[in-house]
């Protein structure tokens, strides 16, 4: 079914004589307007001479299906708040927060604890005289990854990618009761919750 | 590009900026008006190359679609349809490559990346159906004699706007009205011409409809 008319300002839009943000308002009929605009160009054309190309609906109708098949999450996670509800992402979950804070620090003192022997009232000033053990302790609960030692390595439960690897070396600074470890940074990424 | 035409273009960018942007921010709808505003460029551009109607308007759809997709590296430094030719243009010519058919570069005199220039379908002519045919002569017809009927102001708003290409303050000028009246003409225009297309584009046969 063709479009039963637009109103004056969506005539102006199409004529770029109207900036669509002075055009815009909620509850736009998205087909009608397509069709009118499709129309218009159709009359444009005619006028002119030019190769007559009939509307079609069709047309837009399967470019839009194809990418409702192939994003349907993309318009949920970027459209603005209203109208609906984001999708819920890890982010802002503020418990994932304060978990992330946490291992961060737990990994840069532990990294400022094992560079060296130097200095050590320092690296434990840093830590506001936290060990790392602690640390580490507390980025496990509250991120709520369990890190394991085994095989010179962290076991990363739940398939989360790398954000701490830890592991095991001969040499570094004394932790613990004496106890040689070493703990690297490998980077992080936004974890899932799952 | 002369200064009217760069100022022009400026204007467009400018105007294509908000749907680009919501767009961007995932919202198809405004990115469906984009297709409507510039389904029949591109498929121009893609006819140059493909002959066949039915994969001119499959390699514009995939055109669109992997615009889209790529719409958050559109940084707004071009014109949107600029960036867009680009896309289409590749879409055709790899579509040519994989099918193993010569890429025919043909630049048509006057051709730009704004699409202008082109002698549509050209050899499209002969995939035409009698029906089609007639259809698109009776749409003509019908549009000119709407036209004629209109009164002289409005006819010569939307003329001055189709045929000459002026902006809306050229033509408030050119007519000593004001600019809201120069819109107002236009559209009434375009809906009195719109009014006697509808049943013809109603019809079965017209299965794009």
């Amino acid at each position: 079914m063709a479009h039963e008319g637009l109103d004056e300002r969506s005539s102006a839009l199409f004529d770029d004589e109207l900036l669509p943000s002075e055009w815009w308002r909620e509850g736009v009929d998205w087909q009608q307007l397509r069709r009118g605009w499709e129309c218009y160009a159709l009359i444009g054309a005619v006028l002119r001479g030019e190769e007559i190309s009939l509307p079609n609906d069709r047309f837009i109708e399967g470019v839009l299906q194809r990418l409702a098949e192939e994003q349907p999450e993309r318009g949920q996670a970027l459209l603005p708040t209203t109208g609906g509800e984001r999708a819920p992402l890890a982010q802002n979950d503020p418990e994932w927060g304060m978990g992330v804070a946490a291992a961060v620090v737990a990994v840069v003192g532990a990294v400022l604890i094992a560079g060296g022997t130097a200095a050590p009232s320092m690296r434990m000033a840093a830590l506001g005289g936290v060990s790392a053990p602690e640390l580490l302790q507390t980025a496990r609960g509250k991120v709520g990854i369990p890190l394991a030692r085994g095989e010179g390595r962290i076991a990363l439960e739940r398939q989360v990618p790398s954000a701490v690897r830890r592991y095991r070396g001969e040499e570094g600074g004394e932790i613990g009761g004496g106890e040689q470890e070493r703990v690297r940074a490998v980077g992080y990424w936004p974890m899932r919750r799952y | 590009m002369s200064y009217k035409q760069e100022a022009r273009a400026t204007k467009q960018r400018e105007r294509d900026a908000l749907l680009v942007q919501r767009a961007q921010a995932g919202d198809r709808e405004a990115f469906g008006l984009l297709v409507a505003k510039y389904r029949r460029r591109v498929e121009r551009l893609i006819g140059r190359l493909v002959h066949d109607p039915h994969e001119v308007e499959d390699l514009a759809q995939e055109a669109f679609v992997k615009a889209f997709r790529a719409i958050d590296s559109f940084r707004g430094e071009s014109a949107f349809y600029t960036w867009l030719y680009r896309i289409a243009l590749n879409t055709a010519k790899n579509h040519l490559l994989t099918s193993r058919r010569p890429v025919e570069m043909v630049r048509a005199q006057g051709e730009n990346e704004e699409g202008d220039g082109f002698d549509l379908f050209e050899s499209q002519g002969s995939e035409e159906t009698p029906e089609r045919l007639l259809l698109t002569e009776e749409i003509a017809a019908t549009v000119q004699a709407a036209l004629e009927e209109l009164p002289e102001e409005l006819r010569t708003a939307v003329q001055l706007r189709e045929l000459e290409g002026l902006s809306y303050e050229e033509i408030a000028r050119a007519m000593g009205c004001p600019i809201g009246t120069v819109r107002s003409r236009i559209f009434r225009a375009r809906e009195a011409i719109a009014k006697r297309l509808r049943p013809l584009l109603d019809t079965p046969e017209n299965r794009r409809w």
